[in-house]
């Protein structure tokens, strides 16, 4: 024991340890030690008592400003963050909501994080809120751990500033400084939720960028607003903007650089130096002195090359693979089948492997990619795997088939809108396959937790782009899927007694992105609560009936073929009665919904998340002791993007009322200039839903002696 | 070598039959239990025990002992487990899971040390020095798999005083709750389950025992905004060690709750100072009063900063010169400011302690403060006291103006309608005690909607709305527009008109906030083309109630709790100026009810080519089981039927236009 104690390699350990721990110590008391200096507030400044830019906001951005500043540390690269805002506060009350005025709090490891705040009332009275004004806590720890263990590890703590007696008026100042790694991609954004910013300035000062790995680009995403300078010889990055009004949430918006003005710099150094790594390996090596030449294109080359190195690496077919992809494949007869018989086959697997997962203890095993016939034998395997291990099984069964197949990468277009220039692989958020057949890109997803039918991608990766797995830089468009794959149809027989009550039954049919988002959130429910899913997600949402039951759940593990729901509903006074009429709306479905687009303004581009039809078919047996008032006509817009078109018809042997809807988004995206052609589009569809038809009370002596057959007419 | 080998095979053996034998009897108890039909639940807890003993130095050691089993995936997220606990006054004595296969075998064994501790309450203003361990076990069970945990903690109260709250999340095979009074002790306890259940005796001398059967767990369908049923049984013993909280009656409770209060009451100078401020120039006693309430309601911030840790430290407000220097505090700190205020201009009040959220929370029958939330201010009302004001009338000491100086948007002469209806305690040192804090009457909580339109001959429909609520109405429209801010509650404005008018045209508001009064005036302006159902060439069919809420309620199947129901008085009026030489050929005959829960007055006339509609509508407040909602949502469904009457126009017809002769 003795001779333990003071063998080398513990005084190494214990030396270290100490390094760390005075390391971690010195870089805490340095950025303590950091000054903060506050310029003056000026009495104009003090003096404004209406907003400049947006009337009637609770306050104002005077200044949003982020300063960055890279350094270099023998212990790797630290980034030096300074943020300071300025706020002219003009409702304190709803201020203090807007900007967490009372909540001044954060977790961080990170002990270099210091903040000051200085709030400057209108009479000119300032007071600073120091370390002092702080409270701390300790914001998680292993339980039970004690002694010189829990002394060297480095505590997380909360630090919370209670910050108030903003008065109307007021200038409140709040600056944080802390540093961090270096992380590849840096994304701000310059504009705030319901606070416009009169002034936003972003600046940074890179590390010495000789390296010739070391590449970094600054972009103003959102527009005009933004300008940016490069001076230094590049070291020293600056955007800035003016003006910029309060973000405002609306529906069917896209990305965050949509509504925001965004700075995101890049660094493609991590996957240089993944590159180097497979330099290292001589095989690799020698592959790539193969491939040198044929590596071309843009700067995405290198991340391109990498994916394709991956993909072949763990996507090389096996004898299984091609056993397997004989069997699946025995009954197909073009390339297309052949595809969507693979993909079907590796989503199933999926699936059951998720089935398997729930059921099976497993060891969590952490791989780039497993092999192949591993992921075949996962029921043996009693081991995790990763959803892109069933992506390189499915390339595997397309090759082994001859199919020109390509792992793709696929940026997330709901964070921002992709931008070629802007060249980091954190901007994509998840991988599929590219297929090739007779000069047409098809496109399979067979691993995502979702049950996406071949040809769909997840949404939030469509009407982009996606970068092609190879020896060179190639961008694919990613189109949306047609609006016939994703249908929402809803039918329903009913009986309209004379006293307006409706009730009978009805059935949701889905399939497509809908389909498959309702497949997602049922999976692992029981009965009851799928009923109640499927209820709340879609049912009570579109009409408000008195009761409605779900029955019968079909198709949820289905692929292409759709997802039913059976309901029963009963919808008291339903129609409107006078004394001597029955007003009802035919469109039973839509009789309650609303469209929308109810804002008068809109400032971003409505994006659309997938292109889809809503077609209903109703039936209601009309009360027989009443007959229709007079024959009505049904509204119909039929275009391009946005189509609507109702039919309405009375049989007249059978006394019951038939409709037909059809509505279909086929468009990706409408830009705000279009939005009031757009709300009103949407509102005389909203009217014609909300179409009513007049019955009228047959006396009782004389039979019914008219009932006019009534066909679509044009408004 | 051989001896060797057998030696440490037998060791094995040895030490893989102690590890076997490890799993303690009531997890064996809970592995056993047949899942039967609830073999397909998500979730469901296989044994329960919850074990409290008290000990006669006011120490309070509490032992929880589950074992869950997992049917579907769906079940997975309750193995993560968490508990509180507070490091100022409680100890953690045990911290112990169990990941159990569905073949009954012990996978894995967590302690103390695998726990991950944090802190319990993470809010924007909210900061206290609760604690939590948590154990994320979610990832790791399967289906048919369970989890066993053992969590015990060591807690000083002198109030000796416990409870355990059947809260039905999963449902459960059965559960026990056993508590032990100190040496020659005995235990009172009361139970608000029904069927009641009695206890029988426990393990050691004076225990008591409850075994609670087989519960299921609460319908999935309940309505989310019911009430829950409390169902608990609270225990305590006869004699406490000398708490500062004397719980054997209401009355003694108020004495001692109003001693932890008082000392944060005292004014100091410049309590005085910013009381003699801030009345300054006003004239009567409620202007006054007024100035005090709104500058503690509007200028000191909610923030809860709780850093005491005894057993006192959730009662105990901090005092009122610190809050007023501050300007923060929570809700009993707001309270305590208040009073101070108050009593600096000669005021007297009273702390006033509800349960916010649950008027059916407190249970008469067992006198503690854990029933209580939340802490507002009562004000000796007087003569000149508007009377429509909430007011209860506390006996002894008189009647009192109810004020909830944490509601940012109630003003004086309105109750936050979250503190209505409920028991609370009024904090006093004498003739304090459990009161009834009032609910609004109609009058209290109006809406008055006016609507002017004109209607032109070629049916566009100019319309200009004034809403203007009053009283809790008032105050909750108010709160609604200053959370939303401008552009989002234009936006709303917007979105609610499409409701009843799907196309609306050049839209513009203004609003106007009367705090004094409480009421919050909107006025609208828009225009709506192709108004009506045109019925052939001349008739057409409008509603002359032009726009105004839905009374529409679900059916529901309120299996328990209660859904509540506030009062309101609406009255609407709607004038719809008709095109030139339209004539009215039908109209909806007035009607008029009182029924239990609502009643109504609707006219509908037809005047100087105006077709005039009036409806005044009334609702009382209700705390409505399964029965008293179907009451009332078939009497809102008659009303709603009622609403939506129409009227038959005659239209004017159209001058023949001469054709133009072709060329």
């Amino acid at each position: 024991m003795a001779s333990l104690r003071s063998c080398f390699p513990c005084r190494v350990i214990r030396l270290l340890s100490l390094l760390l721990f005075f390391g971690l110590k010195t870089t805490s008391v340095l950025a303590a030690k950091e000054d903060f200096t506050w310029d003056t507030v000026t009495p104009e400044e003090l003096a404004e008592t209406a907003p400049k830019i947006e009337a009637d906001v609770a306050a104002e951005a005077l200044l949003f400003k982020v300063e960055i500043d890279d350094k270099f540390r023998v212990l790797g690269d630290v980034r030096e963050y300074h943020t300071h805002q300025r706020y002219k506060i003009y409702d304190p009350e709803r201020a203090a909501r807007i900007l967490s005025l009372a909540d001044y709090s954060y977790a961080s490891g990170n002990k270099s994080w210091t903040i000051r705040a200085r709030l400057t009332l209108p009479s000119g009275e300032t007071t600073e809120f120091d370390e002092k004004a702080f409270l701390e806590r300790t914001v998680e720890n292993k339980a039970g751990q004690r002694g010189l263990l829990a002394l060297f590890r480095a505590k997380r703590t909360e630090k919370y500033l209670p910050l108030t007696g903003v008065e109307r008026g007021a200038v409140l100042e709040i600056q944080a400084k802390w540093q961090a790694e270096i992380p590849e991609t840096e994304i701000w954004m310059l504009q705030l939720p319901e606070i416009p910013v009169r002034k936003a300035e972003y600046r940074h000062w890179l590390r010495d960028s000789t390296r010739a790995e070391f590449k970094v680009m600054l972009y103003g995403l959102n527009g005009t607003k933004l300008e940016t300078k490069v001076l230094d010889q590049s070291r020293y990055k600056i955007a800035s903007a003016t003006d910029l009004p309060a973000i405002h949430e609306e529906p069917f918006s896209g990305p965050a650089n949509d509504y925001s003005a965004m700075t995101i710099l890049s660094t493609t150094d991590k996957w240089t130096r993944y590159a180097y790594t497979f330099e290292t390996d001589k095989k690799m090596q020698e592959k790539r002195a193969k491939d040198a030449r044929n590596i071309f294109g843009g700067p995405w080359k290198v991340i391109a090359w990498n994916l394709n190195e991956y993909a072949s690496r763990y996507a090389d077919p096996t004898g299984r693979t091609k056993k397997l992809a004989a069997q699946i494949c025995v009954n197909a007869t073009t390339d297309e089948e052949k595809a969507r018989l693979i993909h079907n086959h590796v989503l199933r697997m999926r699936q059951k492997y998720i089935a398997y997962a729930q059921r099976t203890p497993l060891r969590e095993i952490i791989t780039l990619a497993s092999s192949l016939n591993d992921v075949l034998d996962f029921e043996t395997q009693k081991r995790t795997f990763s959803d892109n291990d069933f992506l390189m099984l499915a390339l595997a069964l397309c090759k082994t088939q001859g199919l020109d197949a390509y792992f793709i990468a696929l940026p997330d277009r709901t964070y921002f809108r992709f931008n070629i220039a802007i060249v980091s692989w954190h901007l994509f958020s998840r991988y599929a396959l590219g297929i090739m057949i007779d000069g047409r890109w098809h496109f399979s997803s067979p691993h995502t937790e979702e049950v996406l039918p071949f040809e769909m991608l997840p949404m939030r990766n469509l009407a982009q782009v996606a970068l092609v797995a190879q020896s060179a830089q190639e961008f694919i468009p990613i189109f949306m899927p047609p609006a016939e794959l994703s249908r929402v149809a809803l039918t329903g027989d009913f009986n309209l007694d004379s006293s307006g009550t409706l009730n009978g039954e009805g059935c949701l049919s889905l399939t497509g992105y809908p389909a498959s988002d309702l497949r997602l959130t049922m999976r692992d429910l029981d009965e009851g609560a799928r009923k109640k899913a499927a209820k709340e997600k879609f049912l009570s949402s579109n009409f408000e009936a008195t009761t409605l039951e779900v029955g019968h759940i079909e198709g949820l593990d289905g692929i292409e073929e759709p997802l039913k729901i059976h309901f029963n509903l009963t919808w008291e006074s339903y129609a409107v009665r006078t004394p001597n009429q029955l007003i009802l709306k035919p469109s039973v479905f839509r009789s309650s919904a609303q469209t929308p687009f109810t804002a008068s303004t809109r400032i971003t581009s409505v994006v659309f998340p997938f292109r889809w039809i809503e077609s209903d078919e109703v039936f209601i047996n009309l009360p027989n002791d009443y007959t229709l008032d007079a024959p009505v006509g049904a509204p119909q817009y039929p275009g391009q993007a946005i189509n609507y078109t109702l039919k309405l018809g009375y049989a007249q042997k059978e006394h019951r009322l038939i409709l037909h809807r059809d509505y279909t988004v086929d468009c990706t995206e409408l830009k705000s200039l279009g939005y009031p052609m757009l709300k009103k589009l949407h509102e005389l569809i909203q009217q014609s839903d909300q179409n009513e038809i007049v019955l009228k009370a047959i006396a009782p002596a004389s039979p019914a002696t008219t009932s006019a057959q009534v066909e679509a007419v044009a408004p | 070598m051989k001896a060797f080998f057998a030696a440490l095979l037998f060791a094995l053996c040895l030490n893989h039959s102690v590890a076997a034998a490890e799993i303690p009897d009531w997890i064996r108890s809970g592995l056993s239990a047949e899942p039967g039909e609830w073999a397909k639940r998500p979730a469901v807890v296989a044994y329960d025990s919850h074990g409290v003993s008290f000990s006669a130095t006011g120490h309070i050691v509490d032992r929880r002992r589950t074992v869950l089993r997992f049917g579907t995936a769906a079940g997975f997220r309750y193995a993560d487990l968490d508990f509180k606990y507070n490091p100022g006054s409680e100890k953690i004595l045990t911290a112990k899971a169990w990941l159990i296969g569905k073949d009954g075998k012990v996978q894995r064994r967590f302690k103390r040390s695998d726990f991950t501790e944090s802190f319990a309450t993470y809010h924007s203003v909210m900061w206290d020095t609760q604690r939590v361990l948590y154990l994320n076990l979610s990832s790791q069970v399967t289906v048919g798999a369970y989890v066993a945990f053992e969590f015990e903690k060591e807690s000083t109260d002198p109030t000796l005083e416990t409870s355990h709250w059947v809260t039905r999340e999963l449902p459960a095979h059965a559960s026990t709750f056993e508590v032990s009074p100190p040496p020659n002790q005995t235990l009172q306890w009361y139970s608000t389950l029904s069927p009641a259940l009695t206890p029988t005796s426990g393990d050691t001398p004076g225990s008591l025992r409850w075994t609670i059967g087989r519960t299921d767990k609460t319908p999935d369908d309940l309505p989310p905004e019911s009430l829950p049923t409390v169902r608990a049984i609270l225990v305590r013993c006869a004699r406490p060690v000398g708490s500062e909280m004397d719980q054997s009656s209401w009355a003694s409770l108020a004495t001692a709750v109003s001693g932890v209060f008082a000392p944060a009451t005292q004014p100091d100078d410049t309590v005085r100072a910013k009381a003699t401020a801030l009345t300054s120039g006003k004239t009567t006693r409620w202007e006054r009063i007024r100035a005090l309430c709104e500058f503690v309601q509007r200028d000191i911030r909610y923030i809860q900063i709780t850093l005491d840790a005894d057993y006192l430290a959730g009662i105990r407000p901090h005092r009122a010169p610190d809050v007023l220097k501050k300007r923060y505090g929570d809700c009993k700190d707001k309270a305590a400011l208040l009073v101070s205020l108050l009593a600096v201009i000669g005021e007297r009040s009273h702390m006033i302690v509800p349960n916010a959220g649950n008027p059916l929370a407190v249970v008469e029958a067992w006198p503690s403060a854990n029933w209580f939330n939340h802490v507002i201010v009562g004000i000796v009302a007087d003569n000149d006291t508007p009377p429509n004001w909430p007011i209860s009338d506390v006996g002894a000491l008189g009647k009192l103006v109810i004020f909830d100086p944490t509601d940012p948007v109630s003003p004086l002469g309105v109750l936050y309608s979250k503190d209505q209806g409920g028991f609370a305690l009024l904090a006093a040192e004498k003739d304090g005690g459990l009161i009834k804090l009032p609910f609004d009457t109609p009058a209290q909580s109006t809406t008055k909607c006016q609507v002017t339109a004109t209607l032109s001959s070629d049916l566009l429909l100019t319309v200009h709305l004034n809403t203007a609520n009053q009283g809790t109405a008032g105050s909750e429209s108010f709160g609604g527009r200053l959370f939303n801010g401008n552009v989002e509650y234009g936006r709303m404005l917007e979105k609610t008109l499409h409701n009843t008018m799907p196309r609306v045209n050049n839209f513009k508001w203004t609003d106007a906030w009367d705090s004094v009064v409480s009421r919050h005036t909107i006025d609208q302006h828009f225009d709506s083309p192709k108004y009506g159902k045109r019925l052939g060439v001349d008739r057409l069919i409008v509603q002359p109630r032009l726009l105004a809420p839905n009374f529409i309620l679900p059916r529901l199947e309120i299996t328990e709790g209660v859904i509540q129901f506030h009062a309101r008085q609406i009255d609407e009026r709607s004038s719809l100026k008709l095109p030139e030489g339209c004539t009215v050929t039908e109209l909806p005959e007035p009607a008029k009810a009182d029924r239990a829960h609502l009643s109504w007055d609707i006219a509908c006339t037809s005047q100087n080519g105006e077709l005039i509609y009036t409806a005044q509508i009334r609702q009382k407040s209700a705390l409505a089981d399964a029965k008293i909602y179907e009451e009332i949502r078939r009497e809102r469904q008659e009303l709603h039927d009622l609403l939506r009457r129409t009227a038959t126009l005659t239209l004017a017809p159209k001058p023949i236009q001469p054709i133009a002769p072709k060329p």
